[in-house]
């Protein structure tokens, strides 16, 4: 099955792209504004039976300050990145993203694998183990 | 001098460059870049997410400088892909260099997926303390 329509999600990065660059040329900087209602981070899903995996980039965000939390079929990733501002004194800006979306079946919580490197996040979560599908045998009478 | 503008101006002249321009392409995508300026250089400040240190690429041709990041695909062997909201394409964005910076001096580091080119200004444009002498 690939439900997902490639074609019409390029076209609208390539719209964002567009208006991007029409606002920096005219001073304005869209930096961490969404549009197109795109949410923080920006989330892949992949699928197969029983397990998920969840990719999102999350450049400058230190994994310690992440936290993902799972509830059922709820999945939270949370964190703030911290911009270092440089000038004459040297200041911080912090930004804080908290997303919480929702899987195709509910998860183990305890079998719930994170990891973040170069500013992509990588989450592995699994069906329990109890509601995984069942060969029923069936008994002759 | 006002050493602010010529920031400014480079970010704007930069745009004319980035890929995309002019003609919509698929393979690479444009990273968002912020400029910042200390006394002693510029730094543009650009979000490369998946790009190690080992996948950076700046090169300074001339008055330009370009920056290229490759990042591994984001596909999973055995999984159908449910939703997307990002592509794992690689980044490239070129800049026009002002005459201040000593382009030879160009250093760049890569943490947490976010890349920091530093480029040094000229010493010629560098602040200089004049010691005062008494009479």
């Amino acid at each position: 099955m690939n439900s997902y329509d490639w074609g019409m999600w390029n076209t609208l990065q390539d719209m964002e792209q567009i208006f991007d660059q029409v606002g920096r040329a005219y001073g304005s900087t869209r930096r961490g504004t969404p549009f197109l209602g795109q949410a923080t981070p920006a989330l892949n899903i992949w699928a197969n039976e029983n397990t998920l995996v969840v990719t999102g980039e999350v450049p400058g965000v230190d994994p310690a300050s992440t936290t993902i939390s799972v509830l059922g079929d709820t999945l939270t990733v949370s964190g703030k990145r911290v911009f270092a501002i440089v000038g004459e004194q040297k200041t911080e800006r912090t930004e804080e993203f908290n997303r919480s979306i929702q899987l195709p079946f509910a998860v183990d919580a305890d079998r719930t694998e994170a990891r973040c490197q170069d500013g992509v996040l990588t989450i592995t979560v699994h069906r329990p183990e109890a509601e995984k599908p069942r060969r029923i045998a069936i008994t002759a009478a | 001098m006002s050493l602010p503008a010529v920031a400014k101006a480079d970010d704007r002249r930069s745009d004319a460059r980035a890929p995309g321009d002019g003609q919509l392409r698929q393979s690479t995508r444009v990273p968002a870049v912020s400029v910042h300026e200390t006394d002693q250089a510029l730094l543009l400040i650009a979000d490369m997410p998946g790009v190690s240190a080992d996948r950076v690429e700046v090169v300074v041709h001339q008055d330009v400088l370009t920056l290229k990041g490759s990042v591994h695909p984001d596909t999973h062997e055995g999984f159908r892909q449910l939703s997307g909201e990002y592509r794992a394409a690689s980044f490239e964005r070129s800049f026009t260099l002002p005459a201040e910076v000593d382009s030879t001096g160009v250093t760049a580091n890569v943490k947490l997926g976010v890349v920091t080119v530093t480029l040094p200004k000229q010493k010629a444009v560098l602040p200089r303390r004049i010691a005062v002498q008494a009479v």
